[in-house]
């Protein structure tokens, strides 16, 4: 039995021990939801495994390509619908939870990102989080830079419209 | 509301979350391990014919994907170079090179890549003042170009349709098959209107899905969701009543187009809908055509393709709507 066993890929271990927490993170702003971007967070860390001979190598970009894959899934996750099956039921306590640390600001900007289109919010937290470039977007995602243009105006619109920002800056219009 | 308050916000609404799985390191190599079987056995299904047609192609594929940088020789007057199922007939002088990573904005004159993957362009630069700008080259490169549900362009060639798009600098336009496969391989071809018309003759496309017998569009036989884009953002619709109207509306197209009177269908006009498995693209009056990624090109009435957008707009604000009230 142990003879057949292959031993794991050399590095991936250490990649999601040291990386983790931050592609979580990041599935969390794709997704408005820490729950729903765990999921995501590990959907693209197991696309890795599978990847892993060619991204487990020096220049192998092994986290780009965990962000591309779970851009991929967000914006899918967009045609079934998914915004529409983010669970609705009594959350459970957050310390049990472990998103122990939620600020009133945070549980908000996490809302309404949530109220965002996902194609709107993938936009949003690329060009503002990842500081992708709008022709990095865009290429990215297979659209138009125009197109680009027009969801950043459209979610910026919208968390303007929620008070968002009246909050968290002064020099918010 | 300026852009590094809309980060200020990202960043602490990131930093509040904190992973329920504290390690999670052995769950995913576990779960890692078992994809990886279950893509071994659904190749295992395959068949052995197709395993052994599939490690044929490997090895006659001309990229090294282990070579570490990257390899150059000048290309003999006829000389053919393959990827992805693509060839490439390299033009008198020009040479070929084998690279790892392809970035297109220090892409060389007159050569030939083959690249494994697509580089960022440089965050510092834009690509206005790549030194690539404007030089006659062509690239082949794996798995580089995402399916769009409404393409730019879709053009004809060897049979085969192409999603066609111009790249922001202009002088540089992407091809790559228009099939249901997430990412392609993408031709990458710069330089001027003619000079890109003349190096897109040198590539070979594998030829696309046949038509089907009945003359019409290869659809689903079962649709579960119809998705679009109107004025920029998808729509979607799932609800039973738009998704059968749909598909009767592209059922009904059964007036085929014979080869050679294909026209390009294109933005802004043309519609993209992608349905369970296929997409299908319907032209306006410019080109009253409709295409399936399945198969088959039909007549198709000008406003038929507004009309389904329509219908799958409507049936999104009503879905929005009802998730507003809840």
């Amino acid at each position: 039995m142990g003879l057949l066993r292959r031993a794991e890929p050399a590095g991936y271990e250490d990649f999601v021990a040291s990386r983790y927490r931050e592609i979580v993170r990041f599935g969390a702003l794709l997704t408005g939801d820490g729950r729903l971007g765990e999921d995501l967070a590990q959907e693209g860390l197991i696309a890795a495994y599978r990847s892993w001979h060619r991204l487990g190598v020096p220049d192998g970009r092994p986290e780009a390509y965990v962000r591309r894959v779970m851009v991929r899934t967000a914006m899918r996750a967009r045609r079934r619908r998914w915004r529409d099956e983010v669970p609705t039921e009594e959350l459970p306590d957050a310390s049990r939870r472990g998103f122990a640390d939620q600020s009133d600001l945070s549980v908000q900007v996490l809302a309404s990102l949530r109220r965002l289109p996902a194609d709107q919010r993938v936009v949003l937290v690329l060009r503002f989080w990842a500081d992708a470039s709008e022709a990095e977007v865009a290429q990215t995602l297979g659209v138009a830079v125009g197109t680009v243009k027009s969801r950043t105006s459209r979610a910026l619109a919208v968390l303007r419209a929620s008070g968002l920002f009246v909050e968290s800056s002064k020099e918010t219009p | 509301m300026n852009p590094t308050h809309v980060r200020e916000l990202l960043e602490r609404a990131a930093a509040s979350v904190t992973p329920t799985e504290t390690d999670p390191t052995s769950r995913l190599v576990s779960l890692g391990r078992r994809s990886v079987q279950r893509r071994r056995r659904a190749w295992g299904t395959a068949g052995s014919v197709a395993v052994a047609a599939a490690v044929a192609a490997i090895v006659a594929l001309p990229l090294r994907m282990a070579a570490p940088d990257r390899s150059e020789a000048a290309g003999a007057p006829g000389t053919t170079v393959r990827l992805g199922g693509l060839s490439v007939v390299v033009p008198e002088g020009w040479r070929t090179s084998e690279v790892t990573t392809f970035d297109p904005c220090v892409a060389e004159p007159h050569t030939v890549y083959l690249a494994a993957r697509w580089g960022s362009p440089r965050d510092t630069q834009p690509r206005s003042r790549c030194p690539s700008e404007g030089q006659a080259w062509i690239a082949l490169v794996q798995d580089a170009v995402p399916l769009y549900v409404n393409p730019q362009r879709l053009v004809v060639k060897d049979g085969q349709l192409l999603q066609v798009t111009e790249d922001v600098t202009q002088s540089q336009w992407t091809y790559r098959a228009f099939n249901e496969e997430e990412r392609a391989t993408g031709v990458f071809i710069s330089g001027d209107e003619k000079g890109r018309e003349q190096l897109l003759k040198r590539v070979t496309w594998p030829a696309g899905p046949a038509a089907p017998a009945s003359g019409g569009l290869m659809l689903p036989d079962r649709i579960t969701g119809a998705v679009s884009e109107h004025a920029g953002p998808m729509v979607t619709a799932t609800d039973a009543k738009t998704l059968t109207r749909i598909r009767a509306a592209l059922a009904e197209l059964r007036d085929p187009v014979p080869a050679g009177e294909e026209c390009t269908l294109q933005v802004p006009g043309a519609v993209g809908i992608a349905l369970d498995g296929v997409t299908v693209v319907l032209g306006d009056a410019t080109c009253p055509q409709a295409i399936s990624t399945g198969g088959g090109r039909v007549r198709v009435p000008a406003r038929l393709g507004k009309e389904l957008l329509n219908l799958i707009v409507a049936s999104d604000r009503a879905a929005a709507e009802r998730a507003a009230k809840d």
